[in-house]
C-alpha cells in the first residue's frame, strides 16, 4: 500500500519549537520546498500556530509576520529553493528492456523446443491460434493498460483473463469442428492452442499488471526444459511438461487479476488505440508466418528466419527503450524549448541510424542470394536460405521501426508499417494466381520467397522514411 | 433576483459543508430564482444527494476534464491560436508576478481569453501554453527585491503545470443564462464563471468563502507535486484569488479566520463581511441521553484535510486510560478519499484498534450520530466554519476541537481546543469530558444556548438576502 498523502509542505512534528530559529531549523529539516510565504503560513496555521501563540512565543503579531520571519531563514540557508541538478541523469532503461524481450523470448523458445509436438498439429490452426494471440495479446495489453494507468490494474488483467477465455472458446470450437487435415491430432491441438493463448495473455498481463521481473522467475521452468529439451535430455514426449511450465509463468501473470481495486479513476477504453494494436498486432503475425511457412527449418531446426528475428528481439527493446529514455529525459534536462529541439535531431539522427544496418545487410544479403559462389550456388537450398535470412534481418528492422512508432503514438504509420509486408507477399501470389493457376507449390514459393523479401526491403525503407517524419517532428513528443 | 449559484463539484453531488450550505440557500431564500452550476472534472451522470427545490430553474454541471469545443476552419483556428497566444503571454507574465502591475497582466489575460471563448470554445485553444510558460518564467525567474529567484522549470514541469492551468481556465468557456447576480461559494474555479458573467454581460457576484480556497490549495500540494509545477499553480491560484476579491461586489467569509486572508490578499476592507454558517434548531433538538459506553463521535468527510490519523492516534491515548471507550466514525469515502480512507484502516489495524473504532459510513442525520457518542470530536487541520460543530452545539453535545480556521470563534468558551495534529492533546482532551459527566452537562447547556444565539439558519439567509439586495443596489448604482 501506498503512504497516505501527507498534507502541507512539512508540518512540525514534535513538541512546539520554542524560537523562530528553531522553527526554521523544523521545516529546513522537511523535504518539500516553500515557494512563498503564504504556504509557510498555511503550514504553520495546520501546526496549531494561531495569531495568539505568535505573539506570545515567538513575538511577533499574526502568524503571517511569523511566516515572513521563517521565510527570511529558509532563503537564507537555501540560496536557491528548489534548485534542481541541471543534468538530472538519464532515466534506466537497459534493464526493463532487456527484462521484457526475456519475457517475448521466453514462448519463443518454449515453441522452438516444441517443435515435435507442434510438428502434430496442423499448421493452418497454429497459424490461425497464432494470428489470434499474437493480435488479441497486442489489443487486450492496450486496453489492459487503459485500465491500469488509471489506477485499476486489477480490472486491466480481468480483460485479458476475459479476452483469453474468449479466444480459447473459439480455439476450442475449431479444434472441435474443424477438417483433420486442418486440425492434426484433436487431443494434442487442443492443449497446444490453449497453451499457445495462455502465453501471449500471459505475456501480456505480465506488462499491464507490471510483474514483469516476478513472471520472469516464475519462467525459469521453461527455460530449463525448453533448453533440457533442445538438448535431448529429456524423454521424446516432454511437450505436456513444456506446456505446463509455460502454463504456470503465465498464471504468475494473471494474479492481479485477483487483486481488488483499491483507487479507481474512470476511465473510456481508446477504441481507436486498441483496433491500432491488433493490426499491428495482426500484421507482425502475418509477416512472422510468412518468413516461417517459406522456408521451413530442416531436422527439426527452426526456420532459418526466425534466427535473426529472436536474436534482433532484445536489441529492438533495447533500441526502443533508449530511444523513449532519450525523448523523455530531455524533458526533465532541458528548461529551454530550443534547446530541447536540438536535443530531439540529435536523437532522431541517431536513432534513424540505428534503423540502418538492418536495411543494408537485408538488402546485401538479397544482392548476394542471386550472386552466390559457384559452390554454394551447387546447394540446392543456398539461395532459399540467404533470402530467408534476409527475409528476417529486414522483417527484424521493420518491428524495430513499427515498435519505434508506436512508442511515439503514431499508431495508425504503425499499424500500415506492420501490414505492409502482407499486403507485399499478397501481390505476388494474386499474379501467379493468375499467371499459372495450376502451378505447384514449388512454383508458388519460388516466386513467393524473392518477391517477399522485396516487399519486406520496401517496407523497411517505408519504415526508415515514416520514423524520419516522426522523429524530427516535435509534435510526436507530446 | 435571479441568482447563479456556483460551487465547484459539491451541490447537489456531495454531501458536506458547502453541500449543506447551498442547501440551506436554496431552500431558504423565497422570492429568489437559482441557476446552479457545478465546475466538475468530468461529465457524465451523476446522483444528487440533495433534492433539489423548486426555486432552482436548472442545474448545470460543467466539466473542465472533458473534450473541449474545438474551432473550425482554418483561417478561424489561425487567428484564433494567434489571439490566445497573446492572451496567455500576458495571464502566464501576470501570474508570476506579486506586484499591481501583474496583476493587471493577469486580469487582462482572463479578461482577453473571456472574449474569445465566448462560442464555448476551449480559453486556450491552439495555445502552446507550455513555451509561454516558460518564456515567461524565464523572465522573472531572476532575484528582484527581497525574493529568492524562482526554481528551475524544465520543460516536463512547464507541460505539467500548462495542462492543469489549460484545464483549470476552462470555467471561463461557461456561458451564463442572464441572471442578476452570480454568487460563486469558492475563490477558485466558480471564480471564473462569475468573472466571465461580469466581463460578459455585467452581472454582478457576492463571494462567498468557507475554507479558504487559496490556503487550501497550499496545503494540498505541499509535497506531491514537483516545485516548479507547484509554484506555477499556487501563483495561478493566488492571482485568482485576488482578482475575485478585487472584483467581487461584496466577499462573505463565514469567520474571522478567513476574513484575514482575504484582506491579506487585496480584498477591499468594507467588501468583507462575516457572514456565519448556521443550523436550523428544530432539527437538532438536545439530546437527552448518553450511550452506555463511553464513545467519542465523529462525523464528517473521510478526507486528508479532516486528519483522521491524529485522531486514531489519539484513541490509542484514551484507550489507554479508558480500556471500554469506543470511537465511531460516521461520514462518506469520496472518489478523493478512498486511499486516504485504507490508510486510517491500516493505522487502526497498526495500533491495534481495530475493536474500538467503527466506520460507519454515511448517516442521514448527524443528530443520530452524536447521539451515539458522549463527545463530538473534530481534528481538521483546515476547516471554515464547521457544520458538524455547530450541529453537535446545537445537540448540547459537548465538543473537543482543533484551533483551526473558524472553529475556535464558533466553539468560544463551550468547548474544548487543542493544537492540530497533536493527539496526545486531543486524547487528553475527550478523556477530560468522558470522566466528568456534570462537565460535559454543562458545556453542552452553554453550546446550545451560544450556537442559538450566533449560528442558526435565520440569521445566515437574512445576512444573505440583505447581501443579495446590497449586491444588485451597488452593481445599480456603479452602472447608473
Amino acid at each position: 500500500m501506498s503512504a497516505p498523502r501527507r498534507l502541507g509542505p512539512f508540518p512540525p512534528a514534535g513538541p512546539p519549537p520554542r524560537s523562530i530559529a528553531d522553527l526554521a531549523e523544523r521545516f529546513a529539516a522537511g523535504s518539500a520546498v516553500v515557494v512563498d510565504v503564504d504556504e509557510l503560513v498555511a503550514a504553520i496555521e495546520a501546526a496549531g500556530i494561531s495569531d495568539r501563540q505568535a505573539q506570545v512565543r515567538y513575538g511577533v503579531p499574526t502568524v503571517f509576520a511569523l511566516g515572513e520571519a521563517v521565510l527570511a531563514r529558509l532563503w537564507a540557508q537555501r540560496h536557491r529553493p528548489g534548485a534542481a541538478p541541471l543534468r538530472p541523469a538519464a532515466p534506466p532503461f537497459a534493464r526493463a528492456a532487456l527484462a521484457r524481450a526475456a519475457l517475448f523470448l521466453t514462448p519463443a523458445l518454449a515453441a522452438v523446443a516444441a517443435d515435435a509436438t507442434l510438428a502434430r498439429v496442423g499448421w493452418p490452426l497454429l497459424a490461425a491460434t497464432l494470428l489470434l494471440g499474437w493480435s488479441g495479446g497486442q489489443a487486450l495489453a492496450c486496453a489492459g493498460y487503459a485500465r491500469a494507468s488509471h489506477g485499476a490494474t486489477g480490472a486491466g488483467v480481468r480483460r485479458i483473463v476475459a479476452g483469453l477465455l474468449l479466444g480459447a472458446g473459439v480455439c476450442a470450437a475449431a479444434v472441435a469442428f474443424g477438417p483433420p487435415g486442418m486440425v492434426g491430432e484433436r487431443t494434442v491441438a487442443y492443449a497446444v492452442c490453449g497453451v499457445e493463448l495462455v502465453a501471449f495473455a500471459g505475456t501480456a498481463a505480465a506488462l499491464v499488471g507490471d510483474r514483469v521481473g516476478a513472471v520472469l522467475r516464475w519462467s525459469v521452468p521453461a527455460w530449463l526444459v525448453s533448453l533440457a529439451g533442445l538438448a535431448g535430455l529429456l524423454p521424446a514426449r516432454y511437450g505436456w511438461l513444456l506446456g505446463a511450465a509455460v502454463a504456470l509463468a503465465a498464471v504468475r501473470a494473471f494474479v492481479p487479476a485477483l487483486r481488488r481495486d483499491r483507487l479507481r479513476t474512470p476511465a473510456r477504453t481508446p477504441l481507436a488505440a486498441v483496433l491500432a494494436y491488433l493490426a499491428i498486432g495482426a500484421g507482425q503475425a502475418g509477416a512472422f508466418l510468412l518468413v516461417w511457412r517459406l522456408v521451413p527449418g530442416a531436422g527439426g531446426a527452426p526456420p532459418p528466419a526466425t534466427v535473426p528475428l529472436l536474436l534482433a528481439v532484445p536489441l529492438i527493446e533495447v533500441f526502443v527503450g533508449w530511444h523513449a529514455a532519450g525523448a523523455a529525459g530531455g524533458l526533465d534536462t532541458y528548461d529551454d524549448v530550443a534547446a530541447y529541439r536540438r536535443h530531439l535531431r540529435g536523437l532522431g539522427t541517431v536513432t534513424l541510424a540505428a534503423l540502418l544496418p538492418p536495411l543494408a545487410i537485408g538488402a546485401a544479403l538479397m544482392v548476394a542470394a542471386f550472386r552466390l559462389p559457384y559452390e554454394l550456388s551447387r546447394h540446392p537450398d543456398a539461395r532459399a536460405l540467404v533470402l530467408a535470412a534476409a527475409a528476417g534481418v529486414l522483417l527484424a528492422g521493420g518491428w524495430a521501426a513499427t515498435l519505434l512508432l508506436a512508442t511515439r503514438g503514431r499508431l495508425l504509420l504503425a499499424a500500415f508499417l506492420a501490414l505492409a509486408p502482407v499486403a507485399f507477399a499478397a501481390i505476388p501470389v494474386a499474379g501467379w494466381l493468375v499467371a499459372v493457376p495450376g502451378g505447384g507449390v514449388d512454383s508458388l514459393i519460388q516466386v513467393l520467397l524473392p518477391a517477399t523479401v522485396a516487399g519486406l526491403a520496401a517496407t523497411a525503407v517505408l519504415g526508415l522514411a515514416a520514423t524520419a517524419h516522426t522523429v524530427f517532428h516535435p509534435g510526436s513528443y507530446r | 433576483m435571479r441568482v447563479a449559484l456556483i460551487n465547484e463539484g459539491t451541490y447537489p453531488y456531495a454531501p458536506g459543508g458547502v453541500g449543506t450550505w447551498c442547501h440551506q440557500i436554496l431552500n431558504g431564500l423565497e422570492g429568489h430564482a437559482f441557476h446552479v452550476v457545478t465546475v466538475t472534472g468530468h461529465g457524465g451522470s451523476r446522483e444528487p444527494v440533495y433534492p433539489v427545490p423548486a426555486s432552482v430553474t436548472a442545474v448545470d454541471t460543467y466539466p473542465v476534464r472533458d473534450r473541449p469545443i474545438s474551432v473550425s476552419g482554418r483561417v478561424a483556428r489561425h487567428r484564433r491560436r494567434r489571439a490566445a497566444s497573446a492572451a496567455a503571454v500576458l495571464l502566464c507574465r501576470g501570474l508570476l508576478g506579486d506586484d499591481p502591475h501583474s496583476a493587471g497582466m493577469f486580469a487582462d489575460g482572463l479578461r482577453r481569453l473571456t472574449e474569445l471563448c465566448g462560442d464555448g470554445s476551449h480559453p486556450l485553444f491552439g495555445t502552446e501554453l507550455p513555451e509561454v510558460l516558460l518564456d515567461a518564467w524565464q523572465a522573472s525567474a531572476g532575484p528582484s527585491a527581497g525574493r529568492p529567484p524562482l526554481p528551475r522549470l524544465s520543460l516536463r514541469d512547464a507541460r505539467a503545470a500548462a495542462s492543469l492551468i489549460e484545464h483549470a481556465v476552462r470555467p471561463l468557456a461557461y456561458r451564463m443564462p442572464r441572471v442578476d447576480l452570480s454568487h460563486p461559494a469558492a475563490a477558485g474555479l466558480p471564480v471564473l464563471v462569475a468573472l466571465a458573467a461580469k466581463w460578459r454581460a455585467g452581472t454582478p457576484f457576492l463571494l462567498t468563502e468557507h475554507g479558504v480556497y487559496l490556503r487550501e490549495r497550499y496545503l494540498e500540494y505541499g509535497a506531491v507535486v514537483p516545485v516548479a509545477v507547484k509554484t506555477v499553480l499556487l501563483r495561478f491560484y493566488r492571482a485568482l484569488a485576488r482578482l475575485g476579491y478585487a472584483e467581487a461586489e461584496l466577499v462573505a467569509a463565514v469567520s474571522r479566520f478567513n476574513q484575514r486572508w482575504e484582506l491579506r490578499h487585496g480584498a477591499h476592507p468594507a467588501k468583507v463581511v462575516v457572514v456565519p454558517n448556521g443550523v436550523e434548531p428544530l432539527r437538532y433538538p438536545p439530546l437527552a441521553t448518553e450511550p452506555t459506553v463511553p464513545t467519542i463521535a465523529w462525523v464528517g468527510r473521510i478526507d486528508p484535510l479532516k486528519d483522521l490519523h491524529t485522531l486514531i492516534r489519539a484513541m490509542r491515548t484514551i484507550r489507554d486510560a479508558e480500556p471500554l471507550a469506543r470511537l465511531r466514525l460516521a461520514g462518506p469515502v469520496p472518489e478523493t478519499g478512498r486511499e486516504y480512507a485504507a490508510s486510517c484502516l491500516a493505522l487502526i489495524e497498526r495500533l491495534g484498534l481495530r475493536a474500538a473504532v467503527d466506520l460507519s459510513g454515511p448517516v442521514t442525520s448527524s443528530r443520530q450520530a452524536f447521539a451515539d457518542g458522549h463527545v463530538v470530536a473534530l481534528s481538521s487541520i483546515s476547516e471554515g466554519l464547521p457544520y458538524t460543530i455547530i450541529e453537535a452545539m446545537m445537540c448540547g453535545r459537548p465538543t473537543v476541537s482543533t484551533d483551526v480556521g473558524g472553529v475556535a470563534e464558533v466553539v468560544g468558551p463551550a468547548g474544548l481546543i487543542v493544537p492540530p495534529g497533536d493527539p496526545v492533546a486531543l486524547g487528553h482532551a475527550c478523556l477530560a469530558l468522558l470522566g466528568d459527566p456534570h462537565r460535559r452537562r454543562s458545556l453542552g447547556a452553554l453550546g446550545r444556548e451560544r450556537a442559538l444565539a450566533h449560528f442558526t439558519v435565520d440569521r445566515m439567509l437574512a445576512a444573505y438576502r440583505q447581501l443579495y439586495a446590497d449586491v444588485r443596489a451597488g452593481a445599480g448604482a456603479v452602472a447608473a
